[in-house]
């Protein structure tokens, strides 16, 4: 890293500290509290997340949006079989396995 | 910070007159070829976190490739091969995409998840790793899905903590294992191949016994291969 010295040319985007709790910085970069520390390293501040705090940002409405342009790649973004018909067969292969169990269950809630 | 590689832009000098058409076709439905041509060139607009969301310290580009295993690949034939599935610049577009994205467990056929900076080609050739190598890490069957979600994420909140140095990770989805690689700009440089050995075991959990295998780009490209002859490191 002695090798790589100089002063990065990048803009980095200022940092928020968001730390909930001063007494819990851990020794340890990879367990942040709240996952997002300010942190001066060598060649400038760093954006840093936690494992924690990435996944419990999965769960928020920004996440979740589908990408404006996904492109369309059969197995990879979307179904194996790109027919339409391919699709509903497998979801109704789907339904018919969860209606097994759950069925007897939803009447009883019903008769409630 | 988007424009400090300037690799994928050179690729586009012959290309202008199709700028505005992808920024116009990016809006219809678009078939297969006109798809390509989108990826091929790349994106005109800048991408940025959105309002309230969480910025990375780079931006990201997914990738993915596919080829039938008869058929050995060569640098033509790889680019070609490779396809850019979108940036992003937060933590929200991140979970946008991969949340779409298959798991590479469920992938089929001889298939490999790319995520690299924005600007760096997942290629031995590209500017930014032709100095460069990897670390491999090879799984058994089943293990694929869950080591590739810990190591992006690691990836992405900055955890290898080597500087510029971190140029993507891949997840390549073969016949009897699949391998997880890291991949970084200065093979040479013993100081950052080792934090980034460390730094793997810490976040993948590998037991003290897991074999790490490095391999400069130099040797693969000498080779024509990804994975064979490395650099055995316990």
């Amino acid at each position: 890293m002695s090798t790589n010295c100089h002063a990065s040319k990048s803009c980095p985007i200022p940092t928020k500290v968001l730390v909930k709790d001063l007494s819990q910085l851990p020794d340890l970069y990879s367990s942040t509290p709240g996952g997002t520390l300010f942190s001066t390293t060598p060649g400038g501040t760093r954006i840093i997340y936690g494992r924690k705090f990435l996944m419990e940002c999965r769960n928020s409405p920004l996440a979740r949006t589908p990408p404006s342009y996904l492109p369309q790649i059969p197995g990879v973004t979307m179904p194996q079989h790109s027919t339409l018909a391919k699709v509903e067969e497998l979801q109704e292969l789907e339904t018919e396995t969860e209606k097994e169990t759950p069925a007897d269950d939803a009447q009883f809630e019903m008769d409630i | 910070m988007n424009n400090k590689f300037q690799a994928l832009k050179d690729d586009d000098s012959g290309d202008h007159e199709h700028s505005e058409d992808s920024e116009l076709l990016k809006e219809k439905e678009t078939e297969v070829c006109d798809q390509e041509k989108i990826q091929s060139t790349a994106k005109r607009k800048a991408v940025t976190p959105g309002a309230g969301e969480h910025p990375l310290q780079y931006n990201y580009t997914f990738w993915y490739s596919r080829r039938t295993p008869s058929r050995p690949a060569n640098t033509q034939s790889y680019e070609q091969n490779i396809k850019q599935i979108g940036t992003v610049a937060s933590v929200e577009q991140f979970w946008r995409f991969y949340s779409h994205l298959v798991r590479p467990g469920d992938l089929t056929g001889h298939s490999d998840f790319h995520l690299f900076k924005e600007g760096i080609k997942p290629m031995w050739e590209d500017e930014a790793n032709k100095n460069g190598g990897k670390w491999i890490i090879r799984l058994r069957k089943g293990l694929a899905s869950r080591f590739w979600e810990n190591i992006i994420l690691a990836m992405l909140g900055e955890q290898f903590m080597v500087g510029e140095e971190i140029c993507g990770v891949v997840v390549s989805i073969r016949f009897q294992e699949d391998i997880i690689s890291v991949w970084n700009k200065t093979a040479s440089d013993q100081a950052t191949t080792a934090r980034i050995r460390d730094t793997l075991r810490r976040v993948l959990n590998l037991p003290p016994s897991t074999i790490m295998e490095y391999k400069t780009h130099t040797d693969s490209i000498k080779d024509n291969s990804s994975f064979r002859n490395t650099k055995i490191a316990v």
